[in-house]
């Protein structure tokens, strides 16, 4: 719910994340694996993050499984595909040791599917086992929109099956609806 | 490995509804895909803030200000410990000259344009205009046992991605590395103000983990206009 992509301002960002796990009175001494840095995918980033030396916690934000989709829902997927993202993800773990989290927005018929479920479960199994869990993410159902909550009993199914090919998986909860429009809604009007 | 295909004997039980914007329109590159923009268009940055420097920055800064090194340690104190950057607050820093140091230490990086408040006062929503007008927001969170805090890196977001309302307006520009942190100080302050949850605070309440991240669309209401 944070603005923008970090890894896109990395010189800042890891200067300010320096500052977070700086003892007082550098900084605010606060413990690196408390700390989550979220992405779209930007694969030389990510890469750059991991030879930090840093434990952070990692996130791809990910939402589909596969390019087809992805190539739509998330733009910069056309510089870097799936495999990629998650290559450097699964990298990211064998440099730092921290358990990376899959970010995966459910919407409604667009990518709530059990076979994307499968097809994830795949992908991440394909790379090991005991490095990555993911955090499904209901909306909010918002009417008349496409980007709207998928049903209850499709949100189960999903879950089910990430768990069923051994996946961990925490469904999260939604914060601050009645406040937020969308994420970055409030900016966005204001401006 | 193969990839699971679709099942293609029913596909009218599994519907494909395909990612389109509402109300608004993806920026193109000159190949007709949707815009992405890496480096920020707007290089301005806001003067600079004893979060932007290390320990050893803070003292040579404060050296060239004719203040001993020593300072900058009380000011570094007083902003990551205290979450102040009041002078009055500032006892331990002789009156004279204080207001200045300050100034010139730890100027205002975010002004607070709004404070929304849901989930019983479990959540907060922070609206922030930057030095140049910029606005950014940071969402504070408490759960049982934890507080979470998610954090702006940049005005605007130039991933263009179709579901969100960040990426509607472009990016406007990188945040500076104080600007980021300073989002975390805030967050601190009000929970030591008591404002999350109308908890008193504790040592307990400290935010332990802090997110930078992309935006999602997780709200309740789908944006249709902008600018307004």
């Amino acid at each position: 719910m944070g603005m923008g992509e970090p890894l896109a301002n990395y010189a800042r960002l890891m200067k300010a994340v320096r500052r977070m796990v700086a003892p007082a009175p550098e900084g605010l001494g606060m413990s690196a694996r408390h700390i989550t840095v979220s992405t779209v995918g930007l694969v030389p980033a990510i890469k750059k993050l991991a030879a930090e030396d840093l434990p952070l916690t990692f996130a791809l934000s990910l939402h589909a499984p596969d390019d087809e989709l992805r190539d739509e829902l998330i733009p910069v997927n056309s510089r870097w595909k799936v495999d990629e993202a998650l290559d450097a993800a699964r990298a990211y773990f064998e440099t730092t040791g921290r358990r990376v989290s899959i970010e995966y927005a459910l919407i409604k018929d667009m990518n709530d599917h059990a076979w994307r479920a499968d097809l994830l479960a795949q992908k991440l199994n394909a790379r090991g086992r005991g490095w990555v869990h993911v955090n499904p993410i209901p909306l909010n159902p918002t009417p008349g929109s496409i980007w709207t909550a998928s049903d209850r009993r499709t949100t189960v199914a999903f879950i089910e099956h990430l768990e069923a090919a051994g996946i961990p998986t925490t469904l999260r909860d939604t914060r601050g609806k009645e406040i937020d429009g969308a994420c970055g809604q409030l900016a966005a009007v204001e401006a | 490995m193969t990839e699971p295909s679709r099942p293609a004997a029913a596909p009218e039980r599994a519907p494909q509804i395909r990612p389109a914007t509402e109300g608004w329109t993806q920026a193109r590159d000159t190949e007709g895909r949707p815009l992405l923009q890496f480096a920020s268009p707007r290089r301005t940055q806001p003067e600079t803030h004893l979060a932007d420097l290390d320990l050893a920055g803070r003292k040579a800064r404060a050296q060239e200000l004719g203040v001993p090194a020593f300072r900058a340690t009380q000011l570094s104190t007083h902003y990551f410990t205290r979450s102040t950057t009041d002078p009055a607050l500032m006892t331990d820093l002789p009156a004279e000259g204080r207001e200045e140091l300050v100034a010139a230490m730890l100027p205002p990086l975010l002004t607070e344009v709004r404070r929304l408040r849901t989930d019983g006062g479990e959540t907060i929503k922070f609206l922030w205009k930057l030095f140049d007008g910029a606005l950014v927001e940071s969402v504070l969170m408490r759960y049982p046992g934890r507080v979470t805090l998610c954090v702006s890196s940049q005005a605007g977001c130039g991933m263009n991605c179709p579901f969100c309302a960040t990426g509607q307006a472009g990016l406007t520009r990188n945040l500076s590395a104080a600007e980021i942190v300073d989002q975390v100080v805030a967050a601190n302050r009000a929970i030591q103000e008591g404002e999350l949850g109308g908890c008193a605070p504790t040592a307990a309440t400290t935010p332990r983990a802090s997110r930078t991240s992309s935006s999602w669309a997780w709200g309740s209401r789908w944006p249709t206009t902008r600018g307004s």
